[in-house]
Parts: C-alpha cells; structure tokens; sequence
C-alpha cells in the first residue's frame, strides 16, 4: 500500500499525470484524423470510380497489415531520412490516425453495405451528386449503425497509443516505465498505469453508450 | 572441483609438452632467445611451482571471457577477435609465455550477466569485457586493475555544431538515452533542464542524431565510441561526467593471479603498450587518456 | 400540338445475358400521362429506371425536353432533379425527419433557403395530406403515408416528369387508394408521368396511353379504352384476362 501511495505523490505522480495527458491527447486527435480518414476511405471505396477504389482498397490493406510499431518507425526513422516534415508527436498521432483510419474505413464499408441501396437510389433521384449522396444520405445513416464497432476502434486507438513509446513519446506507459525503473517495482508501477487506463477506456465506453442511446432517439 | 580439473589440465599439458619436444626439438626457451627485444615481455617468465601463473602457463592456454559485440573494446569479427579488451588480454599472455603468447588464449563471448558465473565454474582464467570494478562484484570475483577509467560521456553529430563541451551544456538541449539505464538517471539529475527523449536502444539514439532530432546522445563513452565507429558521422565530446572503473575479473582464490595482473599492467603501462593498445583499438575515435593506477585492494 | 418531353429510341439493355430491354422506342409528350403494364419481368420497371439513368443503358439514346441523357457526374445529377422518382419501397431517408426529406433537395440541389424550402414543403404536405406529420422520422408513418411523403418530395424539385415505379405494389391493400388518390390529382393538373403499375383502373381513369410491355419489348401502345376493350396481341389479350379474372 505504501508503494502505491509512493506512486501517486510528488515526481512520480506528476509524470502519471503528464503521460495520461499526452496519451490523451493522442487519443483524440488521431481518432478525429482517423475518423476523417476513414470516410474519405469508405467513400472511395464505395465511388463508381475504379482508380478511388483501388487506391482506397490498397492504402486499407497496407495499413492493417502492417503493425504499429513497424509503422511508428517507418515514419519516424525512414520518414526522418526522406524529409517528413513533422515533429515526433505530431507523426505519432499522424500514423496513429492513418492506422485506425483504415479500420474506420472497413467498418463505415461494413456499415454503408448496411444501409438500403434504395437510400442511395432516392438521392441520386432528386439529384444530389456523389458526394451528397454519400456525405448526407449513406455515411450518416452508415455511422450509426456502426457506432458499437467506432467505439471499439476508439477504446484500440487509446491502447495503441502506448506504442510510440518506441520514437521517445513520453506517453503514460512510458510514464509506467520511468516509475517502475525508479522504485525497482515494475509491477505496482504497471498496476496503476493498468488501472489509468481501465479508466480511460470506461469512461469512453460510458460516453459511447450515451451517443449511440442518442442516435436511438434520433433515429 | 577446481582442483580435479586443474590437475588434469596439467596432465594434459605435461603430454603435449612432452609430443612438441620430441616432434620439434624447439620450443619458446629459444624462440625468446632471437626476438627483437621489443615490448616488455619477450622471455616467458619463471613461476613459482603451484602458482596459478605456473599452472595457466605449463596449460598453455590462457581462457579469456570477453564481450563479442562491443566494438573497439571486444568484438569477434571476421579477422577474429578484436578491441582493447582484446589487446589488454594479449598483453597479459605475453606476460606469461614471452611474445607469441597471445596465440595461447582461448577467447569466449563473455556477455554482462555471465561474467561472475564462468569465473566461479573455472570457464575462463580472466573476464576483461567492459567491466566494472564495483563492491557487490568483489564478493564474487577478483579485480586486477582497473586498466581504463570509463564514464558517461555525450556523443555529439561531427562538428559539435551546438558546442557542447559537458553535461552542463547538455540544458536546454533536446538529448537521447536508453529508459531504464543508469544513464538517463545521470542525465535527469545533472542536466534537469535538458529534454529527454527516452528510447529503447543506443542505436536508436544514434538514429535520432544523425537525423538532428536530438542534440546529443548520452551513455557510457564506451559504447558511443563504438556507436562512432561503426557509423562514423559523430563524435565524442571526450569528457566523461562519471567514473566507470574498468578491471579485470579474475576468480576470487586466485589472489596469486590477481597480484600478478596487476604487475603486468603496470609493466605495460610503463612500456607504452598500452597506449598502443589504446590507439590500435579505442584510440581511432578517442584521445589517448593517462592509464589510471591499479588498486591493489 | 404535342410536344415530347421524353424520347426513347432504340434503347437496348442487358443484364449479363438477359435482353431486358429490346429496341425500346417511346415518346412521352409533356403533359401526358403514360401507363406501363406488363407481366413481371417484362423490363417495366428497368424502362421506368431508366429515363433518369438509376440504369445505364448499353443502347440507343433517351432524351429529356430535347437533351440527351448525360453519363454519371453533375450533368446527369443536374437532369435527374428535373426527373422525380417515386419508388416501389418510398425509400425516404431514414435518418431524417418527413419535413427534411422534402427540403433536401430544394436546398441542396437547388440552392433554396431553408424558409423557402419549408413553406414550399409544407405545401406539398399539405396537398397529400401529411402535413402534421411533418417533424417525424419516416419510420413513424405508415407506408401509405410514407409513399405519399416520397411523391411529396419528388415534387418538392419542381420535376419536368414524374416516374412511378409501381407506387403501391408495396402497400397493404387499404393504404392503395390514398396513394392512388393523390396520382390522379397530379394527373388531373397535367403533370406529365410514367406510371408502371398493376393498377388497372388507375390506368383506366388516369392515363392517355396505355404501353404493354413484355419480355423486353413494348408489344402494345394504345389508349385505354382500345387496350382493356380491345386489345390487337394475343399476349395483351393474355395478360388482361389473367389479370382481369383475380
């Protein structure tokens, strides 16, 4: 007990604090990237052109069959020696955003697929472009019926976070590892960083329950 | 145990002394005789009967333990084993057959977890693999030396363009080490205005640098001279903040041997082999430092 | 006197293999109410589909009030909000309220105000007899009701035609009339139409022209009268008395 009230004052509570901010941070701002992304995607994928298709089709399956943290060093590192232009954090959250992207994309596709051709007929009918099609009638109708997974893919993209510790984020795991190093106790140091993020993903999850019992009514 | 084995080696060696004579008629007694007297160690000294240096050099093979991926200090690489370590170890066989007595050693790859352990299971005769002389050691091994002073040292891009010369400039600096050494322990505390990027390897320190991402890399110099030689693209501010005492491990009985090494070093102290040593190996990417006294503790 | 709003010529489609639609020529004049009867699968409904391209066709030409049918892109989105479609399944946009499905379009497409849209919109409701429902999602309404929000907001574009891929073939038999009621009021104001239907007197009472169609090909075009009492095919005459006996 001592051990844990040791980790959660003075330096070592400051540093939880700072890491559960920056994972935070990540957090979010990927997933806005990514949730962007992933419509884009979805909407390419479903487009009448073939070139959007294909180019939508391949960036999916490069980025979900590439892990993380071969991504985080690509970009990072190769990214580095080929003139990427971004600062460490900002090309963590930029791959985080492109990698949950992609799993955005398949479930908005998953969930387009869902919604009745008919939708798309009858706006098409009255006229809308593609783009009116797609962005006022199908996707919004698309995203509700795949909030549950949106939601998943939220509480995955707040984990993955974790992994760009590897580029030298000082994220909350990171913050985990200092602490761990500096009482020689792994174990307690992870417990807390466990239990942080036990309540990060619950809060979210609370959250996500709340939207989807919105759209519900919406609906 | 020890014992057994160490009889045996003698009985081994009495054998294939006896094969050379008869097969050659010559032996290192008159090879010594015709060297160029150069170094400090052309005549196979005579040991005490029982002495550990009599036992290793009637054996004729000197077991060394030492790092194989460490370079400039001990690597095994193409052309064999090579590195300061290597040559310290060289210099010690000389000591105890005359020249030609480092073909006698027998290396082995001595990683850091293992070097108290081939000590006390009688693997090797010494450990000179990077490694320092602290009181916990003592307990369970010998140590001749120390032989180099090492330390935490900054590793800078080539060129020094932000002109760090210490830790003290190191503030302010955006700086790399490995989370969970000592290292970055030292950098937080004498550098706490510096921001530190922690990351896994030195390699990937190295990587940052060489993109600009980072000031400065920070470890012991060992390893960043062996980060500048093999990439060759920085190098090293040459002003180590901490002490690293680097001995020679020897088993902890063999206080006879740990006397004895200590001797040889500073007989090649004095005949300036070690600063060749140093400047055959270390010395390509590191000034020559002043050999530091042995501690005959 | 007659002035073709929609032309047809020697349009051909095929689904893989299947001929469904065979040397098509069909002139529609503006106001003129034209009714398409035909067994199913006879290309009916893919004729109706196609005047507004919902199906691409591989043959021939269509044009509407003197302009050929553009490929995908904004042409054609700009030549479909002239064309209203009322489908068989009403496919109002489920996320949004009755009001919303009939203002998407006015704003959207053509750039009306939200206020104008809604006066307009209200209107129409008015005239199909939806208006208090206006502020519920679609799912609230009952088919017929939801069918006559789709005419609604087909009509809300101000359309040169209106194409009915049979309205009430989805409808429980008692919500029929209410649909049918408001076709024949748009009829009797002269909006010119194309009505794939199974309902024969609405075809009796409403249309100028009677198409028959069947496998692929308009096999009869007459007025009503002519078709039901006197049809000239043998397979009109097959149909209408299979058709005539339930």
């Amino acid at each position: 007990m001592d051990r844990f009230a040791e980790i959660l004052s003075g330096p070592h509570l400051d540093l939880l604090i700072v890491g559960t901010r920056v994972t935070l941070y990540m957090a979010v701002l990927s997933y806005l990237l990514a949730f962007v992304m992933g419509n884009v995607l979805a909407a390419a994928r479903v487009s009448p052109i073939p070139v959007l298709q294909r180019a939508a089709m391949a960036y999916v399956s490069v980025f979900r069959n590439t892990p993380l943290i071969v991504l985080a060093f690509l970009f990072w590192y190769g990214g580095g020696r080929a003139g990427w232009p971004f600062g460490r954090l900002t090309t963590a959250i930029i791959v985080l955003g492109l990698y949950t992207g992609a799993y955005i994309a398949e479930s908005l596709r998953s969930g387009i697929n869902a919604v009745p051709p008919g939708q798309a007929e009858a706006a098409r009918a009255i006229g809308l472009p593609f783009t009116g099609v797609v962005g006022t009638i199908v996707l919004p109708q698309a995203i509700r019926t795949v909030i549950p997974p949106l939601g998943n893919l939220w509480i995955a993209n707040l984990k993955n976070s974790s992994v760009f510790l590897v580029i030298g984020i000082d994220e909350l795991t990171r913050a985990g590892r200092r602490i761990g190093h500096a009482l020689a106790d792994y174990t307690s140091a992870f417990i807390v960083v466990a239990l942080i993020y036990l309540a990060l993903v619950y809060g979210s999850a609370q959250l996500i329950k709340l939207i989807e019992r919105r759209l519900e009514i919406a609906r | 145990m020890r014992m057994q084995k160490k009889s045996w080696r003698i009985a081994a060696t009495l054998a294939a002394a006896a094969l050379v004579v008869t097969a050659c008629g010559d032996d290192n007694g008159d090879a010594e005789g015709d060297g160029d007297g150069e170094g400090s160690a052309t005549e196979a000294p005579e040991f005490e009967e029982g002495s550990t240096m009599a036992a290793i050099q009637e054996s004729g093979t000197l077991r060394v333990g030492t790092k194989a991926d460490q370079p400039l200090f001990g690597i095994e690489g193409p052309g064999g084993w090579e590195g300061f370590d290597v040559e310290i170890a060289k210099l010690i066989a000389e000591g105890i057959w005359g020249e030609g007595g480092a073909d006698n050693i027998e290396f082995q790859e001595a990683v850091s977890a293992v070097r108290e352990e081939i000590l006390q299971q009688d693997q090797v005769d010494l450990v000179v693999a990077t490694y320092t002389i602290n009181d916990a050691r003592k307990e369970l091994v010998g140590f001749a030396g120390p032989y180099y002073l090492a330390g935490q040292d900054i590793m800078v891009a080539e060129g020094n363009p932000e002109g760090i010369g210490g830790i003290d400039d190191l503030n302010g600096q955006t700086v790399c080490s490995v989370e969970g050494s000592t290292s970055i322990e030292n950098l937080r505390e004498m550098a706490p205005d510096a921001e530190v990027i922690a990351l896994d390897t030195y390699s990937a320190c190295a990587e940052e640098l060489s993109q600009g991402n980072v000031t400065a890399v920070t470890t012991d110099n060992v390893i960043l001279m062996g980060l500048i030689h093999e990439r060759g693209e920085f190098e090293l501010v040459d002003n180590a903040f901490t002490d690293e005492p680097y001995g020679i491990g020897v088993q902890l009985e063999a206080e006879d041997f740990r006397d004895w090494v200590n001797d040889r070093l500073e007989e090649i102290y004095d005949s300036g082999e070690w600063a060749e040593a140093w400047e055959s190996t270390a010395g390509v990417v590191a000034g020559t430092p002043e050999p530091p006294a042995v501690d005959r503790y | 006197m007659s002035e073709p709003l929609v032309v047809m010529d020697g349009v051909n489609k095929w689904f893989g293999d299947l001929h469904v639609l065979q040397d098509i020529d069909l002139t529609v004049d503006r106001r003129e109410v034209v009714v398409v009867i035909g067994p199913s699968g006879s290309g009916k409904s893919t004729l109706c589909r196609t005047i507004n391209r919902l199906e691409p066709i591989d043959k021939g030409t269509i044009l509407i009030d003197g302009e050929p049918l553009p490929a995908e892109g904004k042409d054609l989105a700009r030549l479909r909000a002239d064309v209203g479609m009322v489908f068989q399944s009403f496919n109002l946009f489920a996320h949004k309220t009755i009001l919303q499905n009939v203002t998407l379009g006015p704003i959207k497409v053509r750039g009306k105000s939200k206020d104008e849209a809604e006066s307009r919109a209200m209107e129409l409701l008015e005239r199909v007899g939806i208006a208090e429902q206006a502020g519920k999602m679609p799912a609230q309404l009952s088919g017929g009701q939801q069918q006559r929000v789709a005419i609604a907001r087909a009509l809300a574009m101000d359309p040169k035609v209106m194409l009915f891929d049979e309205p009430t073939s989805a409808l429980d038999p008692e919500m029929i009339s209410e649909v049918l009621d408001v076709m024949l009021e748009l009829a009797r104001e002269g909006t010119t139409m194309v009505v794939v239907t199974h309902e024969m007197g609405f075809a009796r009472s409403a249309a100028q022209r009677v198409v028959f169609m069947d496998a692929g090909r308009i096999v009869e075009v007459n007025t009503p009268d002519e078709f039901f009492n006197n049809p000239q095919t043998d397979r009109a005459q097959d149909f209408l008395s299979k058709i005539l006996n339930h």
